[in-house]
């Protein structure tokens, strides 16, 4: 009887530490299935930056902005610029301001990052940031 | 008959507490596999993310640095393509060289009238090719990095002429 009880007990022990263990190794499921996004997003971050730095310094070297635009291969739609590389994407909108002395050109170049987790919270595009690029073109006299 | 049931009860119990524990021993070497599996990957994606950022930071900074009227400029000796940023310091002029050189990206601070020696630099990180263009006032860098992943830096120049 004694013995019984004792194989009853180490039963319910074991059942316990295999509760706590499937416990802990859900959380630790999600805390690195939430590492790996973070990482993956901060990767399409980091291409999205260096991509959107060089669509600024081409759009600064370029004597038409809208030319250049549609050189490296962007689609103008309702008066903005974009163009999809995967993870993310790159929109450039753009105004020209003419002054006295000539033109100051401004854009907006905005990444967002495309959502493949479909239990993430928001399905749609997440914006990663927004890089604002000028140019001042003197007038030719 | 009582005691002999009882008995093959009592071992039942005993082999599924085993089972149990073994179930258990099991999952848990599964879970730290695959958590170290997981952390290993984060790492590896973690460090190849700074790499690409460092190479092309490295790039856009020294061209920033030394972006003065005429002082970018793309040159090849014997067969290596550096991109050439001149300076003027005090009477002197020096030039400081970035090539790829022996799957290495090389930085060379020299005074201009020496000759140029892909022996003399220092390596600053292994990369598998620096190919730098000068389009006007727009410089691409196009590289790529020991592991074959490619990378494009475009600088324009503020002070070209």
């Amino acid at each position: 009887m004694e013995s019984k009880n004792r194989s009853n007990v180490l039963l319910i022990e074991i059942l316990i530490a295999v509760l706590f263990f499937m416990l802990s190794a859900t959380v630790l499921v999600r805390v690195f299935a939430t590492a790996r996004n973070a990482t993956v997003r901060a990767g399409a971050e980091t291409q999205a930056l260096a991509q959107a730095q060089n669509v600024a310094e081409a759009l600064y070297a370029a004597d038409d902005p809208d030319a250049e635009l549609e050189r490296m291969e962007f689609i103008k739609s309702h008066g903005v610029w974009t163009r999809s590389y995967g993870e993310y994407s790159l929109y450039v909108s753009s105004e020209a301001l003419p002054t006295d002395a000539g033109e100051l050109w401004q854009g907006e170049i905005i990444a967002f990052y495309s959502q493949r987790d479909p239990s993430a919270a928001r399905p749609e595009d997440e914006e990663l940031f927004t890089l604002p690029c000028a140019r001042y073109k003197e007038a030719q006299s | 008959m009582i005691g002999k049931r009882r008995s093959v009860q009592h071992s039942m119990q005993g082999v599924f507490v085993f089972v149990l524990l073994g179930l258990f021993a099991l999952m848990s070497t599964l879970m730290v596999l695959l958590g170290a599996q997981m952390y290993r990957g984060t790492v590896d994606r973690s460090t190849a993310n700074n790499e690409d950022r460092v190479l092309s930071a490295y790039v856009r900074s020294m061209v920033r640095a030394e972006d003065a009227r005429g002082a970018v400029g793309v040159e090849t000796y014997d067969g290596v393509t550096a991109l050439a940023l001149r300076e003027h310091i005090e009477g002197t002029d020096y030039v400081t060289w970035i090539y790829h050189y022996k799957d290495q990206l090389w930085e060379q601070f020299t005074e201009a009238d020496y000759d140029f020696d892909p022996d003399g630099g220092t390596e600053i990180c292994p990369v598998k090719s620096f190919e730098p263009t000068l389009d006007g006032s727009l410089l691409t860098v196009r590289m790529t990095d020991e592991k074959e992943q490619a990378c494009t830096v475009q600088v324009a120049l503020r002070c070209a002429p």
